[in-house]
């Protein structure tokens, strides 16, 4: 009912509960993540030049990182049974 | 003419750009809009993934929509402090970070592992990291908060502006009535859930819609531009796979782009959106 979440987001995060298609999702996040911060640091470590534009990789950058932070906290609260 | 305004960094480790809304730029030119116009049928084409077909494509046609459009915006430098370097691919360029943030947010939508916790706080986990790239997208380009459009003047059109969103809320679930989890449980639970709604629906929204997209597309495309920041408003609602709720957002994102556009602040629409969303989706069903 809203851009964040539609009907059929609602459906893929039900299949996402499924374990390959859940693993193949966070890959995908994960090699983006991976790739994002490859990239920014080869090109903060080349050209000075290119320092101002590669910021612009942080702007998805830091929210796939947050993402990353929220899955590592609910994987070790599931691991340590803490809830 | 002046085309970018470089402002001194005090600290030469962490230079910042100044790409304000303000400064004259040139318009794009017809290879730029042909270009853009693939960018932002390949955005609508994700939308329309979302709704057809399995979580894994969807995951690897966003996370890819994400490189492309990061890439050709590195490769542009449109951020070089090198004034030669300065064209009229200037205005167009800068949406390219903006419409990353598009396919992020499906990303994110679909990959976290929201099912396990109550529906009501997925907007928490999806929305504070887009909130967050949104800040850093309005940073990167230099945004004051007058350039995103809030304003902080409320006049009788912008009361008007936010007042509509109560007819638009009853309107929508009067056509749909949606099941939902977000109107049940304790009173806390509720609020929470409105909170959520109004925060990431509303507010976070609009600063990427009306805010960063529509005037970045405007001067570079015209109203041209207004028009496809609206198309893909729309298609972010393509998911909820129903033509009459896919036609009313139509609609409403025209009515608010043009309300945007006339008042050149989006604090009616913000406020308008939240009224919308949360007497849409938690008010209505309770009465």
């Amino acid at each position: 009912m809203t851009s964040l979440f539609s009907e059929s987001s609602r459906s893929a995060i039900g299949e996402n509960a499924l374990s390959v298609i859940g693993t193949q999702l966070g890959a995908t996040v994960v090699l983006l993540t991976i790739g994002l911060l490859t990239g920014r640091e080869l090109l903060r470590a080349g050209n000075r030049r290119l320092d101002r534009s590669a910021r612009a990789i942080d702007v998805a950058l830091v929210p796939l990182l947050l993402a990353s932070g929220y899955v590592i906290v609910v994987r070790m609260i599931d691991i340590l049974g803490i809830v | 003419m002046t085309i970018r305004s470089a402002v001194p960094s005090v600290d030469n480790d962490t230079p910042r750009s100044d790409v304000r809304l303000d400064i004259a730029r040139e318009p794009a030119t017809r290879a730029e809009l042909l270009i853009f116009t693939v960018y932002f049928l390949c955005i609508v084409a994700i939308e329309v993934l979302t709704a057809v077909a399995r979580p894994e494509i969807i995951g690897i046609s966003s996370a890819t929509a994400v490189i492309v459009l990061l890439t050709h915006f590195i490769v542009i430098d449109p951020l070089s402090e090198s004034e030669d370097k300065a064209s009229s691919r200037d205005m167009a360029s800068l949406l390219l970070p903006a419409l990353a943030l598009l396919p992020l947010m499906r990303l994110l939508s679909i990959a976290l592992p929201t099912r396990d916790i109550p529906e009501r706080y997925w907007f928490f986990v999806v929305g504070i990291p887009m909130l967050v790239g949104a800040y850093g997208l309005a940073r990167l380009l230099g945004l004051s908060l007058r350039d995103v459009g809030v304003v902080p003047v409320l006049n009788r059109t912008q009361l008007l502006i936010a007042a509509s969103g109560a007819p638009l809320a009853v309107i929508a679930y009067l056509m749909i009535q949606p099941e939902t989890s977000y109107s049940s449980g304790r009173w806390w639970e509720i609020v929470i859930a409105a909170f959520g709604l109004a925060l990431f629906s509303g507010v976070l929204e609009e600063l990427i819609f009306r805010g960063v997209l529509q005037p970045i597309a405007e001067r570079a495309f015209g109203p041209l531009g207004i028009a496809s920041s609206t198309v893909v408003f729309t298609a972010t609602y393509l998911g909820e796979k129903s033509p009459l709720l896919l036609a009313f957002m139509m609609l409403v994102g025209c009515y608010f782009a043009l309300a945007t556009y006339r008042t050149r602040s989006i604090v009616g629409v913000v406020a308008a959106h939240v009224i919308f969303v949360v007497g849409f989706l938690v008010v209505m069903p309770n009465v």
